[in-house]
C-alpha cells in the first residue's frame, strides 16, 4: 500500500472522526518546524514520581518557570516524592493523541497527567470524541489558569488615525476602510496606502477561527445565536468578502505576522506590512517587548512603533487556557494529587498568578487584579472587551467555515518545485524525496479553492539551455488547471543541480508582471538543497534586494526547506525579504503536513 | 465536508458541550479536587461545604482546627464529617441543623445598573430584568457596544440554591419572554457562576441571580473590571444551609458551629447566621427582602420542567 492509499483509508476511517482537523491544527499550532517538542523542565530524581504536563506553546515558558518553583519546594504526596515536568505540546496534537492513544514518539512527551491547551474547547473536543467511541470523558476537571481576548492589533499611529483610544472601532470600520478607494488617504495618510489585514486561516488557527466567527457576527449585528440563514445571507456574504479582501495572506500561526511586522519595523518600515492583525491580547505585549515569540529573548529590541489593541465594538472571543487533571487510565492517584497540588500552586497563589500577569495574560484567579502590563499605557484596556461573542453551534460553525472558503481572498500562486538530482535520494519508507514531495503537492490541491489560480514551475539547472526553470503551467484557475498539474507532477523526475536564485527571481518576476491587487500574489518554493548554479551564479544579496523592492506590494515567497540538506539560512533570508515565512520539513516524511501548512497562507 | 471542517464541527461541539464538562466536573469525586482546602486539623472530623461556601468554610476550618473540603450535591462523603449544604442537597436520608442562611440576590454591573434603574423606580428588580430580556443595550438606553442584554444562572438541576434563584426568575406566567436569548451563562453551581463573572467581567453577563454568599465571594475581586451592585427582591427566596453530622466528633463540631463565636463570624464571610440577623457584612451587601415560603415538590417539578424546556 502506498502512502496515498493509506491516506485514503485513514480518511475513510475518519468519516465522523475529527482527527484530520485535530492533526492539522496540531501541525499548525506546532509551528512550521517538524522538530519534536520536548521537556522544558529539568530532570526528575530517581526516587521521584514524574508528573508530566502537556502545555500549549504560548504559556510554556510561564509554566516551566512555575514548575521549577513548585519542584523546588520538594513536593510529596503521601510521603512519595513527586516532580512536575512540562512538555510543550500543541493543543490539537494533544487532543488527538488523548483520544487515539498517546504516542511519545509523535509528541516527544510521555502521556500527560495535567493538560493545558489554549482553550477549554479542546477538552470538550476530546470528551466529545471519546463519547462517540463509547468512552468516558477524560478532560472534565479543569480550572482556568489565565485568559486573553482576541483583539485587532494595530500600529499605534494607524489606530490613532481611526480615533483610538476614544472611538469604538470594529469590523465594520475595517470593511469601510478596506473598500475605500482612497485607503488610508481617507484618514489623511495616503502614504500608508491601502488598508491591509493580517488574519490566520480558520482551518488551522484558533485565532483565525475566532476572528472569522467575529466577522460573521459583525455582519449580522448579533452577539449570539448565529444561524445558517445568517451565514447564507447576501448581506453576510458581502460583509465577509469585503473584510477578507483586505487580507494580505492567511497562514497557520499569528507568529508569521508578528515576526514580519517586527522585522519591517526594525528596518524602518513600521507601517508597510499590515495595518491590523487579529491576534490575542497577550501577543501584543510580547510584540511590544520585542519578543513576539515570547521565548524570553535576553536582549530583545522593542519595535519603534508599538501595537495597540482594538477590542472590536461588535464583541470578541476569549482563549481561556484551562488546566485539566486528566481522568485517564495511566494516571495514578499519587500523580493525580500532585497535579492538583501544582494546579492549586499556579492558580490559587496570588504571587504565581501575578507571574501570569507578567507574561501578559489576564489572571484566572479573580483575586489577582488585572494590572500591569495590561494597561492603557501599553495600548491595552483591562475594562474591555465589553461584549463576549458566543461560539456558534456546530452546524453553523461548519457552514461558516465552508462559506469562508468561498468568501476568502483568492490566491494567485506559482508552485516552484525543485527537481534537482538530490530529490532522487531516499526520503523514508522506501520513497524518494521527490515521490513524497509529489504526493504532498497533489494532496495540497484540495486546500485551494476552485477560483484560486495555481501555476507550476520546476527547476534544476540548465533545463532549457542556460535557463534553470521550466513553466509547466502559468497561474490558472484550479478548475481548469488541476488535471494538468496532476499530470505534470506525476511525470517529474530528478535531474541536475539547484538553480535556486535565478529561478526564485524569475518566478517572482512572473507574478509581478501580472500582479492582481484583488488576489494574494505569491510564490511557493520547495527545495532540498542550496544554490549550486554556475551560470548565472549564486549571489544572494541582489536577489534579496529584488525581493524586498517593489512599486506594489511585495510578492511573498513562502519557502519549504525540504530534507536535511536544505539551505535553511538562505531560504530564511528569502522569506524574510519577501515578508513571508519559511517552513521546515527536515524529515521528508513530514512534507505533506508541512505543505498543507504552507498552503494555509492562501 | 473535509476532515478539517469536520474537526471544526467537533470543536464547536466541544465548545457547546463545555457545560457537560462542567457538570461532569461538578459530580466528580467528593474527596478532593478543585476547591479543596486543607487546614491544620485538630481531630479526624472534616468540614465539607458546597462550592459557594468554600471560602467561608476555609476560614471556619482554620478557626476550628479542622480539615475542610468541597461537598458536591449528589455525592455521599464518608468518614467523620460535617456537611454544610441546603437540606435538599444532602445525601439521601440525611438531616441537618440550620447553621447559616443566604438570600438570593441580583448582582448587576454598576455601569449597566444605572442605565436600567431609572425606568425601574430607581432600583433593579426582577421585573426590571424581565423588561431587558432579549433586548439590545442600545435600545435600553445603554452603550451599543454592550450589545444584547445577558444574564447568568447556575443550573437548578444541580443544586437547591440554584433552584431558588431559578424560582425567582420564573414569574407566575412561566419563562419570561426573551429569557432564552438573554441567558448566556449556565454554570454548574453558584461559585462557578460568580467565578465566570469575575473572570470575564461584564462581557459575559450583565446581571446574575444567585445567592448573596456566592456574590460576596467575588465582590472584592471585580473592582478592576467594574463594580457589582447587589439588589434584593422583596419578598425573595432564602437558601438555608444546614449542618449534617456523621460521627460523634462531627456532632460536637455542629455544636461549635452554632456557638456565638462562630455565628458572629459568619457575616464577615458573606453568610448570615441561623437567626438571619447580621451585622458586619462585607461592603456592598444590603438588606434582603422577606423570605418566600419554602418550595413544595410540585412547584419544584414545575420549575425543573421549565428549565429543561428552555
Amino acid at each position: 500500500m502506498d502512502r496515498r492509499q493509506l491516506n485514503v483509508l485513514v480518511g475513510l476511517a475518519a468519516v465522523v472522526v475529527v482527527g484530520l482537523l485535530i492533526w492539522a491544527i496540531a501541525a499548525a499550532t506546532g509551528g512550521g518546524d517538524d522538530q519534536a517538542d520536548g521537556s522544558t523542565t529539568t530532570g526528575v530524581p530517581e526516587n521521584c514520581v514524574e508528573v508530566p504536563a502537556a502545555v500549549s506553546s504560548e504559556k510554556v515558558t510561564l509554566l516551566t518557570d512555575l514548575a521549577e518553583s513548585f519542584n523546588a519546594t520538594e513536593p510529596e504526596v503521601d510521603g512519595q516524592c513527586v516532580r512536575i515536568t512540562i512538555y510543550k505540546t500543541a493543543s490539537g496534537l494533544a487532543a488527538s493523541e488523548l483520544v487515539e492513544g498517546w504516542s511519545q514518539a509523535d509528541t516527544g512527551a510521555p502521556a500527560p497527567v495535567l493538560w493545558s491547551p489554549a482553550s477549554s474547547a479542546w477538552g470538550a473536543v476530546v470528551n466529545h470524541r471519546l463519547s462517540l467511541a463509547g468512552q468516558a470523558p477524560m478532560a472534565s476537571d479543569f480550572e482556568r489558569i489565565m485568559i486573553t481576548p482576541l483583539v485587532l492589533a494595530m500600529p499605534r499611529p494607524m489606530a490613532e488615525a481611526l480615533g483610538w483610544p476614544e472611538a469604538e472601532i470594529g469590523w465594520a470600520d475595517v470593511l469601510s476602510l478596506s473598500q475605500d478607494p482612497e485607503g488610508w488617504g481617507a484618514y489623511g495618510h495616503p502614504e500608508w496606502g491601502q488598508f491591509k489585514l493580517g488574519k490566520t486561516n480558520p482551518n488551522f488557527s484558533t485565532s483565525g477561527l475566532s476572528a472569522t466567527a467575529a466577522i460573521y457576527y459583525a455582519a449580522t449585528g448579533k452577539v449570539a445565536g448565529l444561524t445558517l440563514d445568517d451565514i447564507g445571507s447576501s448581506q453576510t456574504a458581502a460583509f465577509v468578502r469585503g473584510v477578507e479582501a483586505a487580507t494580505v495572506h492567511y497562514g497557520d500561526t499569528t507568529m508569521t505576522f508578528l515576526e514580519n511586522m517586527l522585522r519591517e519595523d526594525l528596518a524602518g518600515r513600521p507601517l508597510s506590512y499590515v495595518s491590523a492583525v487579529a491576534i490575542e491580547e497577550v501577543s501584543i505585549i510580547a510584540y511590544n517587548r520585542g519578543d513576539p515569540g515570547d521565548v524570553g529573548l535576553e536582549d530583545p529590541t522593542p519595535p519603534n512603533v508599538p501595537l495597540v489593541a482594538i477590542y472590536p465594538k461588535e464583541g470578541t472571543l476569549f482563549s481561556d487556557n484551562p488546566a485539566y487533571v486528566l481522568d485517564a487510565s495511566w494516571v495514578s492517584e499519587v500523580q493525580r494529587q500532585a497535579a492538583l497540588d501544582f494546579r492549586s500552586f499556579v492558580i490559587d497563589s496570588p504571587e504565581n498568578q501575578a507571574r501570569a500577569l507578567d507574561f501578559g495574560f489576564r489572571p484566572g484567579n479573580p483575586a489577582v487584579a488585572v494590572g500591569d502590563p495590561i494597561t492603557t499605557a501599553n495600548g491595552l484596556n483591562p475594562s474591555q472587551p465589553k461584549t463576549e461573542l458566543e461560539l456558534p453551534d456546530p452546524a453553523v460553525l461548519a457552514a461558516l467555515v465552508d462559506s469562508w472558503e468561498s468568501y476568502r481572498k483568492t490566491a494567485r500562486v506559482i508552485i516552484v518545485f525543485d527537481v534537482s538530482g538530490s530529490m532522487g535520494d531516499l526520503g523514508g519508507e522506501g520513497y524518494t524525496k521527490l515521490d513524497l514531495a509529489k504526493q504532498a503537492v497533489l494532496a495540497s490541491l484540495d486546500e485551494f479553492k476552485p477560483e484560486d489560480e495555481v501555476g507550476l514551475w520546476i527547476f534544476s539547472t540548465e533545463l532549457d539551455g542556460d535557463i534553470d526553470y521550466l513553466e509547466l503551467l502559468p497561474p490558472t484557475p484550479l478548475t481548469e488547471g488541476r488535471a494538468r498539474i496532476e499530470q505534470a507532477v506525476a511525470g517529474l523526475i530528478p535531474m541536475n543541480g539547484t538553480g535556486l536564485y535565478d529561478t526564485t527571481r524569475a518566478a517572482v518576476q512572473a507574478v509581478r508582471d501580472a500582479y492582481d491587487t484583488t488576489k494574494i500574489n505569491a510564490v511557493l518554493l520547495l527545495t532540498d538543497g542550496m544554490c549550486d548554479d554556475y551560470e548565472p551564479g549564486c549571489e544572494l544579496e541582489p536577489l534579496l534586494g529584488y525581493l524586498s523592492s517593489s512599486e506594489r506590494d511585495v510578492v511573498r515567497v513562502f519557502a519549504v526547506a525540504y530534507g536535511a540538506d536544505a539551505d535553511v539560512a538562505t531560504l530564511q533570508a528569502i522569506t524574510n525579504a519577501s515578508q513571508a515565512r519559511l517552513y521546515k520539513a527536515t524529515d521528508p516524511l513530514t512534507i505533506e503536513r508541512v505543505f498543507q501548512q504552507v498552503v494555509s497562507n492562501f | 465536508m473535509s476532515g478539517w471542517r469536520a474537526g471544526l464541527v467537533a470543536a464547536a461541539v466541544g465548545g457547546l458541550i463545555l457545560i457537560v464538562g462542567i457538570i461532569v466536573h461538578a459530580v466528580g469525586g467528593d474527596d478532593g479536587g478543585p476547591g479543596t482546602t486543607t487546614t491544620a486539623a485538630s481531630g479526624d472530623v472534616t468540614l465539607a461545604c458546597v462550592p459557594a461556601l468554600e471560602d467561608a468554610c476555609a476560614d471556619l476550618g482554620a478557626t476550628l482546627g479542622v480539615t475542610t473540603r468541597t461537598f458536591r450535591p449528589g455525592t455521599d462523603p464518608s468518614g467523620d464529617v460535617v456537611v454544610i449544604a441546603p437540606a435538599a442537597d444532602l445525601p439521601a436520608g440525611s438531616t441537618g441543623t440550620l447553621v447559616a442562611r443566604s438570600p438570593v440576590a441580583l448582582a448587576v454591573w454598576r455601569e449597566r445598573a444605572v442605565v436600567l434603574a431609572p425606568a425601574c423606580g430607581g432600583t433593579i428588580t426582577m421585573a426590571c430584568l424581565e423588561g431587558a430580556y432579549g433586548r439590545q443595550w442600545g435600545d435600553l438606553g445603554g452603550d451599543g457596544a454592550w450589545a444584547a442584554f445577558k444574564v447568568g444562572l447556575a443550573d437548578p438541576t444541580r443544586s437547591a440554591s440554584a433552584m431558588e434563584a431559578w424560582r425567582l426568575v420564573l414569574d407566575s406566567g412561566g419563562v419570561p419572554d426573551g429569557l432564552d436569548a438573554s441567558l448566556r451563562v449556565r454554570a454548574a453551581d453558584d461559585a462557578a457562576l460568580m467565578l465566570e463573572v469575575a473572570q470575564f467581567g461584564p462581557s459575559r453577563a450583565d446581571a446574575v441571580i444567585t445567592t448573596e454568599v456566592a456574590i460576596a465571594g467575588q465582590l472584592v475581586n471585580v473592582w478592576d473590571v467594574g463594580r457589582l451592585e447587589v439588589y434584593y427582591p422583596d419578598p425573595g427566596p432564602w437558601v438555608e444551609y444546614v449542618a449534617s453530622a456523621r460521627g460523634s466528633e462531627a456532632e460536637r463540631l455542629v455544636e461549635r458551629l452554632l456557638s456565638g463565636e462562630i455565628q458572629g463570624r459568619l457575616p464577615a464571610l458573606g453568610l448570615r447566621p441561623a437567626s438571619g440577623e447580621a451585622t458586619g457584612l462585607p461592603e456592598g451587601l444590603g438588606t434582603p427582602g422577606q423570605p418566600l415560603a419554602p418550595l413544595d415538590s410540585a412547584a419544584r417539578d414545575a420549575l425543573l420542567a421549565a428549565w429543561q424546556d428552555l
